[in-house]
């Protein structure tokens, strides 16, 4: 399913003193089943682009179009709970989200809510429960008694029982320690590669964003900054400061390589390409 | 340096039928050490950080603060107002309705009298970088601003030692850096006594002593370039190595082998240099 926006903005509170203008002019276009990243300062408007995308959020002008569904300001939307359906959001710290007696309710929810029935709902709960790697004796034990990790994968598993296309993921590793935020990507990366979902990954890490993205948006200040391949992205190390952000360690890394070693051979932006390029450096050398 | 944290022979759990969640640890910190305390989730390293100010005492040994031990309930007060701890969640510890009342209140609860009261406010806040604040409230701050504020409240009660229990895990990068900077200016500076609990090696570079954690036991120690030359041992603490080991282990793989472990990235690209050389 396509997922894309048209010079999105959204003024909140407007009109009043309080108004704030949180983003404007965003255009977006997001092919089915690739792999997107969102990176930004906090406060460049990432939160509330995103809300958009599923319609949580109207544009107050714009819109957003998502399948066939159009989501504008001032029309009434009819298909919003369609919409919801086929796209997933995973908030920050979606654990604090969980509420029911057992996790096999708990996955239930979504899907029930949007007519699925009971024996449908369970079976999906078993499966996605599965796909996020816990097994189905978890199944009638509380949420409450899981580990923070734990917790965070029913969560998810919560969102991908509603079969959605479309996964919005909001730093769905901050937290995690390095085990679990290494598995939590490659379950991601899976769901992308074997069920052909598209993700839409919000996150502050520029390694994450070099090694998963297909293409990445660069936000600031409520507008679009920056789009396109990694490689292209990280090669702008000045305009990324300039709005706050970092290349990747490893993109710096390859930098300051080059530099030492006078090489202008071409290189990428990811540790395997700075491997690559010390190796070529170095075996250079040792056969002349 | 003096003594000034011991722990001795101290195993803990939760129940009496439960596992260990620490195993016979001994641990000396001295006064105006940077000690970081790292593992995976579930090494028993907040099980640690809370024994250093009696939030848990030890089921088995002793832990004892400027000779006091944590288990006699007379000497709680005295090594809470001496170990400040500050935890993860930014929004879970601001107690005041603005900066200021969240400083001051620790000091009133220790009967601080009110002009006293207003200097250490002052001065905590100007301490982390957060004069001008004062009457701010939390949904106006970032995450680095309120813990840097908890920092404060902790100051303000001129603790010997700040105890940071992940207190920069759930910040964004520009946060982390907020929070790291003021704990090594009260580090260097003001000779306070840090201990800094982590799962992330590269924030545990800068400080003088590392112990690594595992199934509730030290499994490593040493200065950071000492527990660097041991990869595997991090490893198998369930520890992503930071940068420039990774590389050193993706170039060994390539039949290059770094002699010595690098801690930073200028040191790695010189190692690399020395090793052209040289070969």
């Amino acid at each position: 399913m396509e997922l894309s926006t048209k010079q999105l903005a959204h003024v909140y509170s407007e009109g009043t003193p309080k108004e704030h203008r949180a983003i404007h002019d965003v255009s977006i276009d997001v092919p089915p089943g690739s792999f997107y990243a969102i990176i930004g300062h906090t406060g460049s408007g990432k939160s509330t682009f995103i809300q958009h995308l599923n319609g949580l959020l109207k544009p107050t002008s714009g819109s957003v179009h998502i399948g066939n569904t159009t989501i504008k300001a001032d029309e009434k939307s009819k298909r919003l709970k369609e919409v919801r359906k086929r796209v997933g959001m995973v908030f920050q710290y979606p654990e604090h989200q969980l509420f029911e007696e057992t996790i096999e309710k708990d996955i239930c929810f979504g899907p029930q809510n949007f007519g699925v029935s009971e024996k449908e709902a369970k079976r999906r709960a078993k499966e996605t429960l599965r796909l996020v790697g816990l097994d189905e004796d978890y199944l009638e034990r509380s949420p409450f008694e899981l580990s923070g990790g734990q917790m965070r994968r029913v969560a998810i598993a919560g969102v991908l029982a509603m079969n959605p296309e479309v996964l919005i993921l909001d730093e769905p590793t901050a937290g995690l320690d390095p085990s679990g935020q290494r598995e939590m990507m490659d379950l991601f990366i899976s769901l992308q590669k074997e069920k052909d979902i598209t993700i839409i990954l919000v996150t502050h890490s520029m390694e994450d964003a070099a090694r998963y993205a297909d293409r990445i948006f660069v936000m600031a200040n409520g507008t679009l900054f920056l789009e396109g391949t990694p490689a292209e992205i990280f090669r702008q190390e000045d305009k990324l400061s300039e709005v706050g952000l970092d290349i990747p360690e490893s993109t710096r890394f390859i930098k300051a390589v080059q530099e030492r070693f006078g090489s202008t051979l071409e290189a990428g932006y990811t540790m395997e390409d700075a491997v690559e390029l010390v190796d070529q450096l170095l075996k250079v050398r040792s056969s002349t | 340096m003096k003594d000034l944290i011991q722990v001795q022979g101290v195993s803990f759990r939760y129940d009496a039928d439960g596992p260990y969640r620490l195993k016979d640890i001994d641990l000396t910190i001295q006064k105006g050490e940077w000690l970081s305390i790292v593992g995976h989730n579930g090494s028993g390293k907040s099980t640690l950080a809370k024994h250093l100010n009696g939030l848990l005492t030890p089921v088995e040994g002793t832990v004892s603060v400027n000779g006091k031990t944590t288990d006699q309930e007379e000497n709680l007060w005295e090594i809470r107002s001496q170990v400040g701890m500050v935890f993860q969640n930014p929004d879970n510890q601001f107690v005041g309705t603005t900066v200021k009342d969240d400083v001051a209140f620790g000091l009133e609860n220790n009967g601080v009298p009110r002009e006293e009261m207003v200097n250490r406010i002052e001065e905590a806040l100007s301490r982390v970088q957060m004069t001008g604040y004062e009457q701010k409230e939390p949904h106006q701050l970032s995450g680095g601003q309120k813990q840097r504020v908890a920092i404060a409240g902790v100051l303000a009660q001129k603790p010997s030692v700040i105890v940071l229990d992940e207190a920069t895990s759930m910040l964004d990068p520009k946060g982390r850096k907020e929070v790291h900077d003021t704990i090594r200016e009260l580090n260097k500076e003001d000779g306070i006594t840090v201990i800094a609990i982590t799962h992330d090696l590269e924030e545990a570079i800068q400080s003088d002593r590392i112990i690594v954690m595992k199934q509730g036991e030290i499994v490593a120690e040493g200065d950071p370039r000492e527990v660097f030359q041991k990869t595997e041992v991090l490893l198998d603490a369930g520890l992503e190595l930071p940068f420039s080991l990774k590389i050193r282990e993706l170039l060994a793989e390539k039949g290059i082998k770094l002699p010595t472990a690098t801690l930073t990235q200028t040191e790695l690209v010189d190692a690399l240099w020395n090793y052209r050389q040289s070969s």
